[in-house]
């Protein structure tokens, strides 16, 4: 009975090898909060719906660019963002490691007063994942001799479109964000696994997708007392089309009776898969006690319009302060909820189930005209990750990730 | 989501336009380097700097008069002005230019000049004290600093970074000789716009109400401008001010407004004519 | 609270009618997009609340609105605040608003005062427990510091002797040559003289003694 059960469990290995990686490898969409955009909001967190008052705020709060200050302003930001996740204990014994890296220019904005109405223009990419890997294991199961995996994943969306607010009386005005959303993801697998009894796998799959949608956004800022301020703003993203497509093809042998199995043509498929992204519901308070600081919470509520996620509330906070005129300071917290449903017994991979909180810290330095804003935003997050395909065994996991941002704003 | 919804949002947004509000909002916002660049603590600097090398070019036209009891004379009487009326973060300077011409000039940061040509046309102290007072006035509303929009220029450092990073777009790229270039001729050529000038002997009759001078000098001194205009001696004048008629007429509805035709001031013709007799 | 400050500036600088302009114009459309926005929120959050609110919906809304409204009203119903600082040597406060008028006080450059009204070329301020009218050009809203050097003076007093003579005779050398670049092209037509500025900018003022000299009578 021990042989058999030994048997099979090495079979179940092979398998779980071949199938473990078809988890979905693209950017995370199980988390908003992936990146933070525009140099003071990311420095506090990502809290600016009741501020939102420069070229940044046209992506947080459209109707906070009615009080920005001075007639022009135009902002642009760079991100370097590192990703690293770590599955414990999941190829034999050793981790799975993926990492991702991107440098962007995250964020561009024009903004123009006039009167009382404000208009803005605006580039985000509120999401950029690219990872490489080329692995190597030798031995890494008794029954396992060699195996290399090669993948690459790119994942990116853009946002661009107009802005226009408008001051209503001395403490309320409304504005409307309308951006195009456009998402490229690409990603091509490879892996290669000889067995110790000579038998082999060779898999390559190359997936892309593209999304083309509009996102309006709608918001208003109310100040109910002097130095306080309310805003809330509320966005969906519609696709209009999502083409998908994919190339795989699959070989394998068997040595015992030297056939290859199925799958050895290189299969095309097509497809049309528009997800429905959440609609959010966002609302804010700033607190501007002196010309030198600044207090803001926000709540971010996402609700899931697909069916096998969850409804989410993120929290941020952020604070803001100036050591003189030339020189200020920002510190925030956030939190970075999965919109996975919670996990339990009947779980199956693919699944992830992680959240996360984040920090962040900036400086930035001010003169008549411009400011150079310089930031760090660090998260970390732990949880668990059913990985292999068709089976409810889950592998704890953690993700941290380091985001070093420098941007620049001016008065034009 | 319900399309018809989606086209409520959008028609509440275009109707709110119609209720827009105008005038400053918020001003708790102002985080604390735009109160700082707002109340123009660094620009004060860069006033001067920029006043400085107008006032060199204008001494490079005409030459300074270094008569130091005539110039002491004329500062006591500016200085005593600016001190009262004039902007507290300056120094004003005032300077006698060795010309025939008359004319009076004010460059930003302080720097207020006045012709030997402009100094023989004058009666009285109260004229004296009228023209100086209508160059502060172009000093204190920074009318030569708002038409050059020199408040946009920004050479530091963080500005070179920005520029850098692309997010800077300065709006006076105009090299800084270039804009002191243009003062000069609006100086010596263009003039100010017509409102600015009526602001300026305006806020001069203002300021002579205030010290106790007699209001009517002011105006007789502009008429008596008037064959001047003509020969020549006050060409640059004429080229760079509105016609006498204009000022005069503002200046009698400004002073009827005000209550102020029966305003008895002193002229200290006796003074003036001891302090500037030799001229 | 904040909003309690205000209650100190005087109510009479706004009559009823411009409140009620004003309020209903802005409660319009602040009730609207409220409304909808709050109907919205209600039915995301739908599946968190139980059904016995849902019902309760519209009378919260209301109540909401409500409130918000009168807070809208009551921070607006009142003046702004403005500080403004004298700027003058000699600032007279009259009790009338006219030259001729009384003078009840003389108040020192820097004070901080509160305006209260204006009427033409007068402003009527109060300062602690003083009330009267002032000049309008003798006050203004930048917070009053001290005279600037000239960039002229800062060389003259930062420099030592043997600095001075080289700055000096640069100066003199662009005062006759004009203004050129390294290659000797020149950047501006114009001629420039700063000797004989620097020369303006030592000569002595004092501003007390200036004061004083204009109101002397001959």
């Amino acid at each position: 009975m021990k042989k058999d059960f030994r048997r099979k469990s090495l079979l179940f290995s092979i398998l779980i090898y071949s199938c473990f990686v078809a988890a979905q490898l693209k950017a995370d969409d199980t988390h908003y909060k992936n990146m933070l955009v525009g140099e003071r909001a990311a420095t506090m967190g990502g809290t600016y719906v009741a501020i939102s008052d420069d070229s940044t705020g046209c992506y947080y709060n459209p109707a906070g660019i009615a009080y920005a200050v001075g007639d022009s302003l135009s902002g642009s930001g760079n991100v370097l963002h590192k990703m690293k996740t770590v599955y414990s204990e999941t190829i034999g014994t050793e981790d799975w490691v993926r990492e991702s890296e991107t440098l962007v220019p995250n964020y561009f904005g024009v903004l123009k007063k006039y009167k009382s109405y404000s208009f803005c223009f605006s580039y985000v990419v509120p999401e950029a994942f690219i990872e490489h890997q080329d692995l190597v294991f030798d031995n890494p199961l008794s029954t396992v001799k060699k195996y290399y995996q090669s993948l690459h994943s790119e994942d990116i969306t853009y946002l661009i479109g107009p802005s226009g607010a408008v001051r209503i009386g001395d403490s309320f005005s409304i504005g409307l964000t309308l951006y195009y959303h456009y998402r490229s993801f690409m990603r091509q697998q490879h892996y290669f696994l000889e067995a110790t009894d000579g038998s082999y796998e060779v898999f390559y799959e190359s997936k892309k997708q593209r999304e083309d949608g509009v996102m309006p956004k709608i918001g208003i800022q109310w100040s109910p007392w002097s130095l306080l301020t309310v805003g809330m703003a509320l966005d969906q993203t519609f696709l209009i089309n999502a083409p998908s497509q994919g190339d795989l093809s699959y070989h394998n042998t068997d040595n015992k009776t030297g056939t290859a199995s199925l799958f050895t043509t290189m299969n095309r498929t097509k497809s049309e898969v528009k997800r429905k992204l959440p609609t959010h519901l966002a609302f804010g308070v700033a607190y501007f006690p002196t010309p030198s600081q600044l207090y803001t919470v926000d709540l971010d509520y996402y609700q899931a319009q697909e069916k096998g996620r969850a409804d989410i509330m993120n929290y941020s906070g952020g604070t803001e302060y100036y050591l003189n005129p030339t020189n200020a300071v920002r510190f925030g917290l956030f939190t970075n909820y999965t919109n996975l449903p919670n996990t339990d017994s009947s779980t199956v991979a693919p699944y992830e189930y992680i959240d996360i909180l984040g920090a962040s810290l900036g400086y930035t330095s001010y003169s008549s005209s411009s400011s150079i804003t310089l930031g760090a935003i660090y998260t970390y997050g732990s949880g668990k990750a059913w990985l292999y395909s068709g089976s409810t065994t889950s592998r704890n996991m953690k993700r941290d990730s380091l985001t070093l941002l420098f941007s620049a704003s001016s008065n034009l | 989501m319900n399309l018809f919804r989606n086209h409520l949002w959008f028609y509440i947004f275009i109707i709110s336009f119609a209720f827009a509000s105008f005038g400053n909002a918020q001003e708790f916002r102002l985080r604390a380097h735009h109160v700082y660049w707002k109340n123009q603590e660094a620009n004060t600097e860069r006033e001067i700097d920029f006043g400085r090398s107008v006032s060199a070019k204008i001494l490079g036209k005409y030459p300074i008069l270094r008569n130091e009891q005539k110039v002491r004379y004329i500062s006591q009487i500016g200085t005593g002005i600016s001190a009262q009326l004039g902007r507290p973060e300056l120094r004003y300077y005032f300077g006698i230019l060795d010309t025939d011409e008359i004319n009076a000039f004010a460059a930003p940061g302080g720097y207020i000049f006045v012709t030997k040509g402009a100094l023989k046309l004058m009666r009285n102290e109260a004229q004296l004290a009228g023209v100086l007072a209508h160059e502060l006035a172009h000093v204190d509303q920074k009318h030569i600093v708002r038409k050059l929009n020199l408040q946009g220029f920004d050479r530091s450092l963080t500005a070179g970074i920005a520029q850098v990073l692309g997010g800077a777009s300065l709006s006076a790229k105009i090299a800084l000789e270039r804009l002191n270039d243009l003062a000069f001729k609006m100086l010596m050529e263009e003039g100010l716009s017509k409102e600015d000038e009526a602001d300026a002997d305006q806020k001069a009759l203002e300021m002579l109400m205030s010290l106790g001078y007699d209001l009517q000098s002011y105006l007789d001194y502009l008429q008596s401008l008037k064959p001047y205009l003509e020969q020549g001696q006050a060409k640059i004048l004429s080229k760079t001010h509105p016609t006498i008629e204009f000022r005069y007429n503002n200046l009698r509805e400004f002073i009827i407004k005000n209550d102020l035709e029966n305003f008895k001031g002193k002229k200290n013709e006796k003074r003036f004519q001891k302090k500037i007799a030799t001229l | 609270m904040f909003w309690r400050k205000k209650i100190r500036v005087t109510l009479t600088r706004t009559d009823l009618s411009t409140i009620l302009e004003d309020c209903f114009m802005r409660s319009v459309v602040f009730v609207f997009v409220v409304l909808l926005l709050f109907r919205k929120m209600a039915e995301l959050l739908q599946k968190k609340f139980n059904s016995l609110l849902l019902r309760k919906k519209k009378i919260i809304q209301i109540f909401v609105v409500v409130f918000l409204l009168s807070m809208d009203f009551y921070s607006s119903s009142f003046a702004k605040e403005e500080t403004h600082y004298i700027k003058g040597l000699g600032a007279v406060l009259r009790e009338q608003p006219s030259i001729q008028g009384k003078t009840l006080t003389k108040l020192p450059r820097g004070t901080e005062v509160h305006a209260i009204e204006t009427k033409g070329i007068w402003h009527k301020v109060e300062s602690g427990e003083k009330q009267g009218w002032i000049l309008r050009g003798q006050i203004t809203k930048v917070p009053v510091k001290i005279k600037k050097l000239t960039l002229g003076q800062k060389i003259r007093l930062n420099s030592a002797s043997g600095r001075r003579v080289r700055l000096r005779t640069y100066t003199a050398v662009v005062g006759v040559k004009g203004l050129v670049d390294s290659k000797g092209e020149k950047i501006s037509p114009y001629k420039t003289d700063y000797v004989a500025l620097e020369w303006l900018e030592k000569q002595p003022t004092d501003e007390e003694n200036s004061v004083l000299f204009l109101t002397l009578a001959e």
